[in-house]
């Protein structure tokens, strides 16, 4: 497989008008890497890796920690800078009809040659590629789309108030004075439950709990009505009941602002409650995707991914809270990113592959398949051949 | 009765608080009660659930059990031996019969040494060995927790984070411990190996008698692997109970709605006073229940006057084995 440049796709208006139709975002086959100095590989973080969202609705990406999860939210957000970074893929923004491609042309700065699992040839002009792909994120960053990460307290800065970081946000999101901003900035904090908004504005963000810090950089990245929240691990290292308190909010906001959501966590209580569509990711793919509920059924019938099934299969539920029992387990442990395997990056832990897949599941890495509405599966199980 | 091998009795820890930190202390100097005259007994074999917020003196708690802080008032009581005053030759005893295991991965596992050598300076605090005899007993020990000898090899850093709670629970075991605090040990664990870890857990226990202090985060893991769950809030138990009793007839209400306002809930599941706001953005009362302020009973019967004035409640037994720090304890009289 060669991927150059994506020329030989034809990306003109009216042909990304049809492939967005409804959509908000379309990210198809985003791949970005990073290289390994200790191991001498490269570290495929994010490959082959396709989803899409309408507005106001939620796409939880659920996977555990290494999946791929963050540095797919950061290269949509532009924000990957070590090399060689985002190295092909499309990701089509639709606004008021008319549709953009925020990589296009980017695929020029970069050769990528691969053969199987193996990188054969590599090579990126990042200073220029950054360059270009700033130019057409600038605009969005902050007031189209924004973000929202875990530990709160790290990603406000300590050496401004709560309220400046606010107004200053307002400012340059909504382009307003400083004077309507402030205005803006109380009335954001109250929407977000936080007492005493004027008193809170004046405080430093190391004074605040988790929970209500998660709460003032919701209020900070919503407050211009962005188009796109990225909320990556919002409730992660936070106890259980402000979890809760942070998901109510989500939910509550989600359905007065519309906004669509692209929510990252590992947590599969959180995804459940949020998500319209879930995609599931494992060592650097989307493994299954489909309906929240499709995906989160998990039983063998329901047609749901080996992973999936094994993963919620491994949680204390319901029924398996029955005193001395034991938890079903995934055997195995959690890949080693420099160094897949060559077929399904699954296999190796893998307790439903048959006879009749065996071989190419070890060998191949199986292709997106369909297996419902709206519901795909990369797993050879479904294959139809 | 037998005898616990454990047993806590009005155990309290004050921190002096400097001015400005938490943003609570407005004024002169303020004490932090992160355990406020904490009692409860641990029986031989069995496994105690700690579970409460983060901040609530969990860790503090385990701590004082194993001696690496000293009570401000109150004893933890080792097979009936004040820790505090465990004699300095016996300490080393009391090291390997009570250890702790902490969240942090990569707390306990020097990196510079090899997995064989940190496993090999626990044994040897305990035990004599020869070169062969160490060998078999190293061998033993990760067979124990599940780990392939060839790993004995590895230094720490090359270690996923399955296998280095592997060798920590290892490195615990060398000693023979009786009694083990484990502090959040699943939580740093990636959602596959947590299943994994859990059931080894459980083996363990079964396996060698051994009694547990399980402090997590996690209820429904705690529901899975306690016999009993004490639920902490703010230095203070306020309920012990079975852990099937707890979780299907809580009887104080910041345990119902710990419970039921974790996102874990089923879905449209009732929600009994759903806790609103966080504990440290509320004022500490100095008077009455300290868990007045978020509590759902406490404002449908209007506020009433026993949850304002005086001490707070104390634990006080509402069915056998099953005891409540509240005035109004749930599913009474029902
Ligand atoms: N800047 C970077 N340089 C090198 N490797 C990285 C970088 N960012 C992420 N990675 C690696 O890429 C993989 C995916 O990471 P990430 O997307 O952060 O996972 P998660 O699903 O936990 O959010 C991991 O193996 C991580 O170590
Ligand atoms: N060495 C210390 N000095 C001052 N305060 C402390 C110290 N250790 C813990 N605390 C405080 O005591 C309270 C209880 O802490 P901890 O026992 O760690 O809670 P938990 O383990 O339940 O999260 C917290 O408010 C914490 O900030
Ligand atoms: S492709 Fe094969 S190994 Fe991979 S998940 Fe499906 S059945 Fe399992
Ligand atoms: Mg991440
Ligand atoms: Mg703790």
């Amino acid at each position: 497989m060669v991927l150059t440049r994506d020329g030989a796709r034809a990306t003109s208006n009216e042909q990304l008008a049809t492939t967005m139709m409804n959509a908000l975002l379309k990210v198809q086959n985003l791949r970005t890497y990073f290289f390994s100095k200790r191991s001498g590989r490269f570290i495929r973080a994010v490959d082959d890796v396709s989803f899409e969202m309408r507005p106001g609705e939620t796409f939880g990406l659920v996977g555990e920690s290494g999946s791929g999860k963050s540095v797919t939210a950061l290269s949509v957000m532009g924000l990957v800078r070590d090399e060689p970074g985002v190295l092909a893929g499309r990701v089509l923004y639709q606004e008021n009809g008319k549709s953009v491609n925020l990589l296009e042309g980017l695929p020029n700065y970069v050769k990528l040659e691969q053969r199987d699992a193996e990188v054969t040839r590599l090579s990126k002009d990042n200073t220029n590629w950054l360059k270009a792909h700033d130019v057409k994120m600038k605009p969005l960053r902050g007031r189209k789309f924004s973000m929202i990460f875990q530990n709160p307290k790290s990603s406000m800065n300590p050496y401004f108030t709560i309220g400046d970081q606010i107004i200053e946000s307002v400012m340059w999101g909504c382009r307003k004075k400083r004077e309507e901003a402030k205005k803006q900035a109380v009335d954001w904090l109250r929407r977000v439950y936080i007492d005493l908004p004027e008193r809170r504005m004046q405080e430093y963000s190391f004074n605040l709990s988790g929970g209500m810090c998660q709460r003032a950089m919701i209020a900070m990245a919503l407050a211009c009505r962005p188009k796109l929240l990225i909320a990556d691990e919002p409730t992660t290292g936070l106890d259980a009941t402000i979890q809760s308190v942070i998901v109510d909010l989500l939910l509550e906001l989600k359905r007065e602002l519309k906004v669509a959501i692209l929510l990252i966590t590992h947590n599969i209580e959180v995804i459940g409650r949020l998500s319209d569509y879930i995609g599931v990711m494992y060592a650097g793919r989307i493994m299954e995707s489909g309906p929240s509920d499709t995906v989160l059924k998990g039983r063998r019938t329901a047609r749901n991914h080996p992973y999936t099934i094994g993963l919620l299969q491994s949680l204390p539920g319901e029924d398996q809270v029955k005193r001395g029992a034991r938890l079903k387990a995934i055997a195995g442990d959690v890949p080693d990113v420099t160094d897949l395997p060559v077929g399904c990056k699954f296999y190796p832990r893998c307790a439903l592959k048959t006879p009749r897949v065996d071989k190419k599941c070890k060998t191949q890495e199986p292709p997106v398949f369909k297996v419902g509405k709206g519901h795909t599966c990369r797993c050879w199980l479904y294959t139809t051949k | 009765m037998v005898k616990p091998i454990l047993k806590i009795k009005n155990l309290s820890k004050h921190f002096a608080l400097g001015r400005g930190l938490g943003g609570l202390s407005l004024g002169g100097e303020k004490l932090l009660k992160a355990v406020d005259g904490v009692s409860f007994e641990i029986a031989r074999g069995e496994v105690l659930g700690l579970v409460g917020e983060s901040g609530c003196g969990k860790t503090t708690t385990g701590k004082m059990i194993v001696r690496l802080l000293g009570p401000t008032a109150g004893q933890a009581l080792f097979e009936g031996q004040d820790v505090q005053r465990i004699p300095r030759r016996g300490l080393s005893e009391f090291r390997g019969a009570v250890q702790m295991i902490f969240q942090d991965l990569d707390a306990a596992l020097n990196p510079k040494m090899k997995v064989r050598d940190i496993l090999a300076e626990a044994v040897r605090l305990g035990e004599r060995h020869t070169k062969q005899s160490l060998a078999k007993r190293l061998r033993e020990l990760f067979s124990m927790v599940n780990l392939k000898p060839s790993k004995l090899e590895n230094y720490p850093t090359s270690l996923s984070g399955g296998e280095k709670r592997r060798v920590s629970l290892a490195r615990v075991l060398a000693r023979k411990p009786r009694l083990i605090i484990a502090d959040e040990p699943l939580s740093a664990l990636d959602l596959s190996i947590q299943a994994q870890v859990a059931n080894l857990l459980k083996d363990l226990q079964k396996e060698y008698g051994l009694s547990f202090l399980l402090i997590s985060h996690d209820l429904r893991m705690v529901e899975l692997l306690s016999h009993r769950i004490a639920v902490m809030y703010l230095g203070r138990i306020v309920e012990t109970a079975s852990a099937a009793e707890i979780v299907r007839r809580p009887g104080h209400p910041y345990t119902s709605a710990l419970w039921t306002s974790t996102v874990a809930r089923k879905k449209g599941a009732k929600v009994v006073g759903q806790l609103r706001g966080d504990v440290f953005e509320l004022e500490r009362p100095d008077e009455g229940c300290v868990f007045r302020s978020r509590c759902a009973v406490y404002q449908k019967k209007g506020k009433p006057k026993q949850c304002r004035v005086g001490a707070d409640p104390e634990l006080r037994q509402v069915r056998k084995g099953h005891s409540v720090a509240c005035h109004f304890p749930l599913g009474k009289g029902k």
